[in-house]
């Protein structure tokens, strides 16, 4: 009973973890903060928006965290004794302008693999999930703050004041960049006023097209296969040859094993001389030698090499009795 | 009475028209000669009858010309049959056999001469023979791999690359891979028999040594540790191959083992063989592109089967006398089990009626699965 609630107990952290570690991989990819000729929302109006992306390999539910257009402090001393979740939540309540918490239950907050979700930063959270509560002000510096459930920062961005309007401020590379020390990096990012293909407005599409580079590189670099090939055999012989060299010695720190456990000068069992009267050895007969020999050596003889008594040697692989239906008797 | 003549005329004719008759074309009726062909070869000449049948009956079951929208055929998003391809499709299939592979696999005679391990790796340049041929004839690299795949004759390996790397050409894959496994006795022995002398053929190994039981539990778990550090890629094949191993080893879960091993390895077959033989529809199947990949196939073969032998031979060269190894268990470092070990016993038998070679072939022989694995992963890793 007590292993059975110690093993729920490990499972559940575990599955927590691997949710957690899911939000932990949402990245700000794109922002635009004066929208007067992109994206509309549902109602038909254009607001400044937040693009965030789910670079992990798995889907991601965003209920619960937290958008800030302000950094909230979560001191010890902020938090008074309070846990940040709580903390967190009583503040997005209190100051809606500031802070949101992204509504539970709404699946249209569920991320999946590699893609992206639009936030509106309308202060209209009441359109909808995808609705922040605060704005965004065009012509001043915009800072953005991801926080996971527990009060993790997962992300920031600060967004420059001189970003034109209908330009995005977007990372060059979809979900390239990580946070030093709480602090963005601003080489990952740059401004796209949709002029070009380069600098195309994407909003819940990919910054960056997406391409098999793996493949194009192969066929470009390695055109007739041979390096690939090399470097492939290279890897299968490694791989089975530290286990090959493992495993041989392995076999000799065995048999010294084995040597050493040896009595000193044993002497041969001997096993009570059966002669079958005539011809030979029947079924009965033969399950008594081998049940007296097992109980006599306390041993059995699955190893290969060595006699075995199991008549049957066939297998799944080559057995057709095993294959065929018995026919129901009379 | 003209009236009740036109109803049944246009109802009879609307049947009509939905029969597989009125839809049947010319590539129908040659996918379903070549459907007949595979039960026929499996139940009359016993070739892999395991898989040929379910292979075979998915052929007709893929051809059999209907009106599409009705969600009926095996690309038909909803239909029970796009169900189960979903299982080959997203690549849980071949995982699942793995695991029962891992549960019949007997690692003894590997684990008793460790070195034969090597012969399994040298086999997988079949692989990547294949992989130059096939860049040459003009595919893409991730095309050229998935087909190359074939080289390691191991059929849930192939499904489980083709899928990741070429959806398209899986079903020719799956169905050459299944085919060449199934000519194993064919291709071989005039490979073996051309490439190795009258005296290396009576050449006698060793009898293997004892293998402790720790030595079999510790297999798995330092196999899947060292192979998945060096190809994670490889995770999914040889995560279950190995699982499934120590579920036979361990002693405590035999229960599980049998049925890994039996029942479940059973039900997967079945449903892996009929969907991929389903999924070979004329309209996808006859094509130029299935020519290439049955030629590639074959070449894959061959190589294989001569790097084997031949590095048997190399490997001789450093070997001491009284442990030389017999180049006719080369072969068998494709991972098709236990047909190539077979192979490589029945040949050696010809040569010397007392020289058995089936258990010293069998340690290439499950080699070739873990290398064919690894390959697989070490492909996918490059190009996926």
């Amino acid at each position: 009973m007590k292993k059975g609630i110690i093993l729920t107990l490990l499972v559940a952290a575990m599955s927590l973890l691997a949710s957690a570690q899911g939000r932990m991989e949402m990245r700000f990819n794109e922002v635009m903060t004066q929208n007067d000729s992109n994206l509309v929302d549902q109602t038909g109006h254009r607001s400044a928006w937040v693009e965030i992306f789910n670079r992990s390999y798995g889907t991601v539910g965003m209920e619960q965290m937290f958008i800030s257009n302000l950094v909230i402090d979560l001191s010890e001393d902020a938090l008074n004794g309070k846990k940040a979740k709580d903390y967190l939540n009583e503040y997005a309540q209190a100051h809606p302008d500031v802070l949101y918490e992204i509504p539970r239950g709404d699946v249209s907050t569920k991320v999946a693999p590699r893609t992206h979700i639009v936030f509106f930063a309308d202060g209209e959270s009441a359109l909808g999930a995808l609705h922040l509560s605060f704005k965004l002000t065009p012509g001043v510096e915009n800072n953005l703050y991801l926080y996971d459930v527990n009060g993790d920062l997962v992300d920031m961005v600060t967004i420059p004041a001189s970003l034109p309007a209908n330009s995005t401020y977007a990372l060059k590379a979809d979900g390239a960049s990580e946070l030093v020390d709480g602090k963005m990096n601003a080489e990952a990012w740059g401004v796209r006023d949709g002029a070009t293909d380069a600098t195309a407005i994407t909003p819940g599409k990919y910054n960056q097209g997406v391409v098999n580079e793996n493949i194009e590189k192969f066929a470009k670099e390695d055109p007739h296969g041979y390096i690939i090939s090399i470097v492939a055999m290279l890897i299968v012989f490694s791989a089975l040859l530290m286990l090959s060299i493992l495993f041989y010695l392995f076999g000799k720190a065995n048999k010294a094993a084995s040597n050493s456990e040896a009595p000193a000068a044993a002497e041969p069992t001997k096993v009570a001389e059966i002669q079958p009267a005539s011809g030979d050895v029947n079924d009965e007969a033969m399950a008594a030698i081998c049940f007296a020999l097992y109980q006599h050596f306390n041993s059995h003889d699955e190893e290969s090499g060595i006699l075995t008594f199991d008549r049957n040697a066939h297998t799944a692989w080559n057995d057709k009795n095993s294959l065929m239906r018995v026919l129901p008797r009379k | 009475m003209v009236l009740l003549e036109s109803f049944l005329t246009s109802n009879l004719e609307q049947f009509w028209n939905f029969t597989g008759f009125a839809n049947c074309t010319w590539p129908n009726l040659i996918m379903i000669c070549f459907g007949l062909l595979f039960i026929y070869l499996a139940i009359k000449h016993d070739f892999e009858p395991m898989l040929l049948v379910p292979i075979g009956f998915g052929i007709l079951i893929g051809n059999i010309p209907f009106q599409p929208g009705n969600e009926i055929g095996i690309y038909e998003e909803g239909s029970v049959l796009n169900i189960l391809y979903q299982g080959v499709r997203q690549g849980w299939y071949p995982p699942l056999i793995f695991l029962g592979i891992g549960a019949m696999t007997d690692f003894t005679a590997l684990l008793a001469n460790p070195k034969l391990m090597l012969v399994g790796a040298a086999a997988q340049f079949g692989i990547f023979g294949a992989y130059m041929i096939a860049l040459a004839i003009g595919f893409m690299p991730d095309q050229a791999g998935a087909i190359a795949i074939i080289g390691g004759a191991d059929g849930p390996t192939a499904i489980f690359l083709s899928g990741k790397l070429a959806p398209n050409l899986m079903g020719a894959i799956a169905v050459c891979a299944y085919s060449y496994m199934a000519l194993v006795p064919v291709i071989q022995p005039p490979v073996m028999r051309l490439l190795t002398t009258n005296k290396e053929r009576k050449i006698k190994m060793k009898p293997a040594r004892k293998v402790s039981q720790t030595e079999k539990i510790l297999f798995p778990i330092f196999g899947l540790l060292l192979t998945c550090f060096f190809v994670p890629s490889g995770l999914p094949l040889l995560g279950m191959l190995f699982f499934g191993n120590l579920l036979r080893e361990s002693g405590v879960t035999t229960r599980l083992a049998k049925t890994a091993s039996n029942a479940m390895t059973d039900i997967v077959t079945i449903v892996l063989g009929m969907t991929v033989g389903a999924s070979t529809q004329a309209s996808e199947f006859l094509t130029a592109d299935t020519v290439f990949i049955f030629f590639l196939g074959f070449c894959a073969f061959v190589i294989a089967s001569c790097s084997g032998v031949l590095f048997v031979k190399l490997f001789n060269l450093f070997l001491p006398k009284d442990q030389k190894l017999n180049p006719l268990i080369g072969n068998a470092g494709v991972s098709a089990v236990p047909m190539a070990a077979r192979i490589s016993n029945d040949v050696g038998l010809k040569y010397d009626p007392s020289n058995y070679l089936l258990m010293h072939a069998m340690g290439p022989n499950v080699a070739g699965v873990i290398g064919s694995a690894v390959a697989a992963g070490v492909l996918l890793g490059f190009l996926g």
